[in-house]
C-alpha cells in the first residue's frame, strides 16, 4: 500500500540537516532534551558543528484557561514558533509554529495541591512538541524564506 | 615661547630680490625663516622692515605655508597652515588665511581665516562669505585643561 | 494659571504668529505622516501605530548609545568663532556641537575657560537619544550631559510624548525634571485629546517613574481632573495590575474607584498604597512593600483591609509575605505565606478580575537544590495550608507538611541506560475538630528505584524499563489513640514493596505523496503485582484523568501513597498527514487497553474495583486545516460502550485579528476511575468593528445545571493616545455551588480609561481575556503592531 518504514528509503533526515544547532530561550529549556533525543533518532548530529545551521525557537508560549468552577476542566496550551537560519544568523526558513494541547479535570478541593498531573502533562506537550519539530524537518518540505526575508507565520 | 621675540631672527631660501623702491626683499624657494621656537616655511616671503631696518612684517606663501611655535614648557607645540601666513612681529599675531589650520594644546581649528596671537593664545576663527569654521576638542584636551587648572 | 500654559493655549489670530502656531510648526516638522516615513532611508524609518496618523522622528535615533561625555570628543562648526583657553570662547552663526549621541545647535553658543559649559542664544535645539528641545536659551555641560533648557518645547521619542516646560532640567543621572510643563502623548494639535499640565514633572529612566505635582488634566482643554501628587510608569517595568486606577461598578460592591500611590522611598525599596472606595461596601486600603536586599535576596510585604464591609458586616482582610533568596547557583530558599479572610474576598475586592480565590492559601518556606551535581534535584520545606471555605469538612482539607524531604537523581543518557532514584519523606499533620473523620495523620517514607533502556532509531523505539517503589506510613500517637489502636502492636505501621514492568515501542510507517502520510502503531505493557494497601491513609493522591495518553502510563494515580497494581496491555494508532509545506495537516490518534487483571487497588475504601477487561476506545483528534482555522477533540468511551468523556474545540483565527473559539466539554461519572461529570460549552470571540473599535467577549453555560455559568461582553476603542473599554460580566465565585440557593451572581461592569504613555484607569480586562479566550495574547499583539 505504499507505506514503508521511516528512512529505510530515503533517509530520515534530509542532507541539508545532517547537521543541526539548537538555540532555544531560557523559558523553553524543557524542550531542550527531547528535541535533541527525537533528532539524533533520526540521524541528524546536533550541536556538533559550529558552522551548521540552527534550529531557532523564537516564541515559546505555555497558556493555562481554566473553566469557572470548583469543579473545572484545565486547558494546557503550548505554542512554539521557530524557523532554521543560517550560523550567521539569515533566515533560511519561513516561521513555522507547532501547538501542543492536553487538558485534564481538576477539582480544587483535593488534597493533591501538588498538582502532579499539569507538570506531567506539561512534559508531554514538550515531548510531542518537540517531535512535531522533528518531523517538519524530516519532511524536508519546509518552505524556504522569500528574497526579502518576508517571514509569515502558516 | 615668552622668549622668541627678543631672539635673533635667521632666514634660508634659495633665493632674495631686493626692491630698492619699495624697500621690500623677497625671498623664493624653500624658504625658512625662525626666531627662537617660532618656525615658518614657505614657498615665498616677504619680509617687511620698520625705519630702522627690523623685519616689520612677514607675508610667506605656500601650498600651503607652515608655522610652529612652542607656546609654553607644558603646552607643547601650536602648529598651523595656510596658504598665506602673515606674521607681524610688533603686535605678535599670525593671521593665516586660505583652509587656514591651526593645532593648539590638542584643540585643532579649520576656517577661511585664522587670527591667532601669539602671547595671548586666543584665537579668532570666521568662515569667510558662507564657509564654516570647525573646532575639535578632544576629550583629553579638555580634561588636562581642568587639571592645569586645578593644580 | 501659569502664565506660558496661557499664552500658549489661548488662540490669537493677530498678524506675527503666536508661540502656538510656531510650536505646531516646530512639531510637525519632527511628526511624519505614512508617505513622509517612506521617503526616509529604511533604518530611519520608525514604526507607525496603526492607530496614529503618524509618529515621531528625531534626529538621534533611540537606541544610539550616548557615549560617556568625559571621553567623547566634541566637533564645533559655526560661521564665526573666538576661542580665548583663559576666559573661554564665543561662537556665532548657526553654531553645531556634536558628541557622539548627544548634540546642540544654537545661533550664539559661549563656552565657558575650561570649554565644557555651552551657554546658548537664540533658537537653541538640544537633541540626544530620543528627545528634542527647542527654546531660547540653554545652558549645557559637556562634561557631565547635563543642561537646563528655559521657555522650551520638547519632544521625547520614547514616551512619544511632546509638549512645553518653563525650564527642563536635565540632571544626566537618568532623572529629567520639567516646570510648569504641558505634557500630552497624543498628536501634535492646537486642541490634543488630552494634555497635563503641571507645576513639575520628573521622569526617572532609573526607576521608571514619572511623578507629577499639582497636575491638572485636559480632555480638549477642558479642564477634567486635577490632582495634587500623581504617579505614572514610563517604560513598561511595571504598568499593570496594582498600580494602575481602577473603576467600575458591580451588584455587589456598587461604584468603586482605586487610585494607588508609588513611594520609591529608596533604591532598594518602594512602597505602594491605594486607597479603595467601594460604594455598598466602604473605604478600603491595600498597600505593598516590596525590597531587595544587597545579599540575601528581595521580597515583597503586601495587605488589604476593609473594616467593618456593610455587605459582609465583618472585617475584610488578606495578606502576603513572600521572600526570594538566590544563596548560591545550587541553593535557593524562598518564604511563600499567604492569608485572606474569607473565600470572598478577591471576587468581592479585588482589582484585577482574573485573580482567583484560591480554595489553600498556602503558608510556605522551602530550600531547593539544583544544578549542582549534574541530575540531583532537592527540595525541603515545611508547608500548611489556610482553607478559605469554611463550609469544608476538616477530613477534605489538605495536609500540612511538617516538614516534607524530596530527592531525585536522574542518570545515564537518554540514548541507552537511564536509571532514577527518588524518595520522599514527610510527616503529614492535619487535625480534625469537627469530627468529620477520625485522626490519621502520620510519617510517610516513599521510595523508587528505576533503570531504563532507549532503544531508538530512524523508524522507532522501544524503551523497557524496571523500578521497584516502596511506601511505609506509621501514624502519630493521636491519631493511633482516636482510631482505638493498639500502640505496640507492629500493624500501624504500613509497608508496601512493589516492582514493575513497562515496556513501550513504537513503529513509524511512511508514504511519500501530495501529503506526507505516517502511521505510528504503539505498543505498551505493563506489570506490577498486587500488594494490599485497602486502609493506607491518603496524604496527597488523586486520580489522572482519563485521556489518550495515559493508555500509555503505568499510573493511575499521582501523588504517592497509592502503589497501583497493573497487568495491562495498550495498543494504539496514530495517523499523521504533512501538507506541502510541512505543516501538519491531521492527527488522529486511536487506542484501547486490555486488562488481564480487576485494578484492585483504589483511592478510597469505597471506590467500586474496575473489573472490566478492556477500556473502551480512546481518541485523539487535532487538525490545522487551514492557517486560520483548527478543530481539536477527544472522545472515550467505557468497555459498555457508553460515551465517558468528550471534548471538541474549533478555534478560528481571521487575518483581520478577529477570533472565534468554541468549546465543549463532558465527562460522565465514573466512580472506579473517580471521574466526576459535568457538561459545559463555552464561547468567545474578538471581533474588530469599523475604524478602532472592537468587540470582544466569551460565555460558559453549564448543559447539567442549565445555567450560564459566566459571561462577559466588553467594547474597546483603540485611539492613537488613548483606549478605552468598557464591558458588563455576569459570574460566580468559582468557589461557590452555583445552585445553591443563597449563592446569586455577581453582576459588574467595568470602565478602562488608559491614556497612553501615562496610565489610566485599567480593569484589567486584558489579563481576564487573556485566560478565558484562546490565541488573544497573539491577536493583541497583533493588533498593536499592526
Amino acid at each position: 500500500c505504499g507505506f514503508h518504514l521511516r528512512g529505510t528509503q530515503t533517509s530520515a533526515i534530509p542532507v541539508a540537516y545532517k547537521n543541526v544547532q539548537v538555540d532555544l530561550p531560557q523559558q523553553a529549556a524543557a524542550l531542550r532534551e527531547p528535541l535533541v533525543v527525537y533528532l539524533q533518532s533520526l540521524g541528524a548530529m546536533v550541536n556538533q558543528d559550529k558552522t551548521a545551521p540552527i534550529i531557532k525557537i523564537t516564541d515559546y508560549q505555555q497558556t493555562r484557561q481554566l473553566l469557572s468552577g470548583r469543579l473545572t476542566e484545565v486547558q494546557l496550551r503550548l505554542a512554539i514558533t521557530y524557523h532554521i537560519e543560517s550560523s550567521l544568523g539569515e533566515p533560511l526558513t519561513i516561521d513555522y509554529s507547532v501547538y501542543s494541547r492536553r487538558s485534564y479535570q481538576y477539582d480544587i478541593a483535593t488534597v493533591n495541591t501538588e498538582n502532579q498531573e499539569e507538570a506531567h502533562l506539561i512534559e508531554e506537550m514538550n515531548l510531542d512538541a518537540a517531535m512535531q519539530i522533528a518531523r517538519q524537518l524530516h519532511a524536508g518540505r519546509m518552505q524556504y524564506a522569500t528574497a526579502d526575508g518576508k517571514k509569515t507565520a502558516p | 615661547l615668552p622668549s622668541d621675540s627678543s631672539q635673533t631672527i635667521t632666514l634660508e631660501a634659495d633665493r632674495a630680490t631686493y626692491n630698492e623702491k619699495t624697500g621690500i626683499t623677497t625671498y623664493t624657494g624653500n624658504v625658512v625663516i625662525q626666531q627662537g621656537t617660532i618656525k615658518i616655511q614657505a614657498d615665498s616671503l616677504v619680509a617687511n622692515l620698520n625705519k630702522n631696518r627690523q623685519i616689520q612684517q612677514i607675508t610667506a606663501k605656500g601650498r600651503p605655508a607652515k608655522f610652529q611655535q612652542q607656546i609654553s614648557a607644558e603646552k607643547g607645540i601650536a602648529r598651523g597652515e595656510g596658504q598665506t601666513i602673515v606674521y607681524n612681529s610688533e603686535t605678535g599675531i599670525i593671521t593665516m588665511t586660505g583652509k587656514a589650520y591651526l593645532f593648539q594644546d590638542g584643540a585643532s581649528f579649520r576656517g577661511n581665516t585664522l587670527r591667532y596671537s601669539i602671547s595671548a593664545g586666543d584665537i579668532e576663527a570666521s568662515g569667510g562669505s558662507q564657509g564654516r569654521i570647525q573646532i575639535i576638542i578632544p576629550p583629553s584636551a579638555t580634561q588636562n585643561q581642568t587639571k592645569v587648572k586645578s593644580k | 494659571e501659569e502664565n506660558t500654559a496661557e499664552k500658549t493655549s489661548a488662540p490669537q489670530n493677530h498678524a506675527n504668529p503666536t508661540a502656538d502656531e510656531k510650536a505646531q510648526a516646530f512639531f510637525s516638522q519632527y511628526y511624519l505622516n505614512r508617505e513622509q516615513m517612506a521617503s526616509l532611508p529604511i533604518d530611519q524609518q520608525r514604526p507607525i501605530p496603526a492607530t496614529c496618523h503618524g509618529t515621531w522622528v528625531t534626529p538621534i535615533d533611540i537606541n544610539t548609545k550616548a557615549a560617556d561625555p568625559e571621553q567623547a570628543t566634541t566637533v564645533i562648526t559655526a560661521d564665526y568663532g573666538y576661542y580665548d583657553p583663559t576666559s573661554g570662547s564665543e561662537l556665532s552663526g548657526n553654531v553645531m556641537i556634536d558628541q557622539p549621541g548627544r548634540s546642540v545647535r544654537a545661533d550664539k553658543i559661549n563656552l565657558d575657560a575650561t570649554q565644557t559649559v555651552a551657554t546658548a542664544q537664540g533658537n537653541v535645539q538640544l537633541m540626544d537619544a530620543g528627545l528634542l528641545s527647542n527654546s531660547d536659551r540653554a545652558t549645557y555641560n559637556l562634561n557631565n550631559a547635563t543642561g537646563k533648557i528655559s521657555d522650551s518645547l520638547f519632544i521625547s521619542e520614547t514616551q512619544r510624548a511632546h509638549g512645553h516646560a518653563s525650564l527642563i532640567d536635565r540632571q544626566g543621572n537618568g532623572i529629567t525634571r520639567f516646570e510648569n510643563a504641558i505634557y500630552s502623548t497624543c498628536e501634535p494639535s492646537t486642541k490634543p485629546v488630552w494634555q497635563l499640565r503641571a507645576k513639575q514633572i520628573e521622569l526617572n529612566e532609573n526607576t521608571g517613574r514619572g511623578v507629577t505635582r499639582n497636575t491638572t488634566l485636559y480632555v480638549k482643554d477642558v479642564p477634567v481632573l486635577k490632582v495634587p501628587y500623581f504617579n505614572f510608569p514610563i517604560d513598561d517595568r511595571r504598568t499593570s495590575g496594582f498600580l494602575v486606577p481602577t473603576t467600575g461598578y458591580s451588584n455587589d460592591g456598587g461604584l468603586r474607584l482605586n487610585v494607588p500611590y508609588y513611594f520609591n522611598l529608596a533604591p532598594n525599596y518602594d512602597l505602594t498604597l491605594a486607597p479603595g472606595y467601594l460604594s455598598r461596601r466602604g473605604l478600603m486600603l491595600e498597600g505593598e512593600f516590596r525590597y531587595l536586599t544587597e545579599d540575601f535576596g528581595a521580597g515583597k510585604i503586601a495587605g488589604g483591609y476593609l473594616p467593618s464591609d456593610k455587605l459582609f458586616n465583618e472585617d475584610r482582610k488578606a495578606g502576603s509575605y513572600q521572600h526570594a533568596w538566590q544563596i548560591d547557583p545550587s541553593w535557593r530558599t524562598v518564604i511563600d505565606l499567604n492569608y485572606v479572610s474569607d473565600k470572598d474576598y478577591y471576587t468581592d475586592l479585588g482589582t484585577d478580575p482574573s485573580s482567583q480565590n484560591i480554595l489553600n492559601q498556602e503558608r510556605t518556606w522551602s530550600i531547593f537544590y539544583d544544578n549542582g551535581i549534574p541530575g540531583l534535584t532537592g527540595l525541603f520545606r515545611v508547608q500548611s495550608f489556610q482553607t478559605v471555605d469554611k463550609s469544608i469538612l476538616d477530613a477534605d482539607r489538605p495536609y500540612a507538611r511538617l516538614p516534607q524531604l524530596l530527592v531525585n537523581y536522574r542518570g545515564g543518557s537518554p540514548f541507552g541506560l537511564q536509571y532514577e532514584a527518588q524518595n520522599d519523606t514527610a510527616y503529614f499533620k492535619k487535625s480534625i475538630g469537627d469530627g468529620s473523620a477520625l485522626e490519621s495523620s502520620g510519617t510517610r517514607i516513599f521510595n523508587r528505584l528505576a533503570a531504563g533502556y532507549n532503544w531508538r532509531n530512524q523508524w522507532g523505539y522501544a524503551k523497557p524499563e524496571v523500578s521497584v517503589r516502596s511506601v511505609n506510613t506509621f501514624y502519630d500517637q493521636d491519631s493511633i489513640a482516636s482510631q482505638g489502636l493498639n500502640p505496640d502492636d507492629d500493624t500501624n505501621q504500613r509497608s508496601a514493596v512493589v516492582p514493575q514492568f513497562t515496556f513501550d515501542s513504537a513503529l513509524v510507517f511512511e508514504r511519500e505523496g501530495r501529503f506526507l502520510q505516517s502511521i505510528t502503531p504503539r505498543f505498551f505493557y505493563a506489570y506490577a503485582p498486587y500488594k494490599q494497601q485497602s486502609n493506607y491513609p491518603n496524604f496527597d493522591t488523586t486520580t489522572a484523568s482519563l485521556n489518550f495518553d495515559q493508555l500509555f502510563s503505568p499510573y493511575r494515580f499521582y501523588g504517592h501513597d497509592r502503589l497501583d497494581d497493573n497487568n495491562f496491555t495498550s495498543l494504539g494508532v496514530t495517523y499523521r498527514a504533512y501538507d506541502n509545506i510541512g505543516l501538519e495537516r491531521l492527527r488522529v490518534g486511536l487506542g484501547q487497553s486490555y486488562y488481564f487483571h480487576d485494578r484492585k487497588v483504589r483511592l478510597n475504601e469505597t471506590d467500586p474495583i474496575a473489573t472490566e477487561h478492556n477500556s473502551g476506545p480512546a481518541l485523539a483528534l487535532g487538525s490545522q486545516l487551514s492557517r486560520n482555522f483548527s478543530i481539536n477533540g477527544n472522545a472515550l468511551w467505557l468497555a459498555n460502550g457508553e460515551n465517558s468523556q468528550n471534548d471538541v474545540q474549533l478555534n478560528y483565527t481571521g487575518n483581520d485579528g478577529s477570533i472565534y473559539n468554541t468549546g465543549y466539554y463532558y465527562r460522565r461519572q465514573v466512580k472506579s476511575q473517580n471521574q466526576q461529570s459535568y457538561q459545559q460549552v463555552t464561547a468567545g470571540f474578538v471581533q474588530p468593528l469599523h475604524d478602532q473599535w472592537r468587540a470582544m467577549g466569551y460565555m460558559q453555560y453549564d448543559i447539567n445545571n442549565n445555567l450560564a455559568r459566566e459571561w462577559l461582553l466588553g467594547f474597546n476603542y483603540d485611539a492613537c493616545c488613548w483606549r478605552a473599554s468598557l464591558y458588563g460580566r455576569y459570574y460566580y465565585n468559582d468557589l461557590d455551588d452555583p445552585t445553591a440557593a443563597d449563592v446569586k451572581p455577581k453582576r459588574a461592569i467595568m470602565m478602562e480609561i488608559t491614556l497612553k504613555g501615562l496610565a489610566g484607569f485599567s480593569g484589567n480586562l486584558g489579563n481576564l481575556l487573556q485566560q478565558k479566550i484562546l490565541g488573544y495574547q497573539q491577536v493583541e499583539t497583533l493588533w498593536n503592531e499592526r
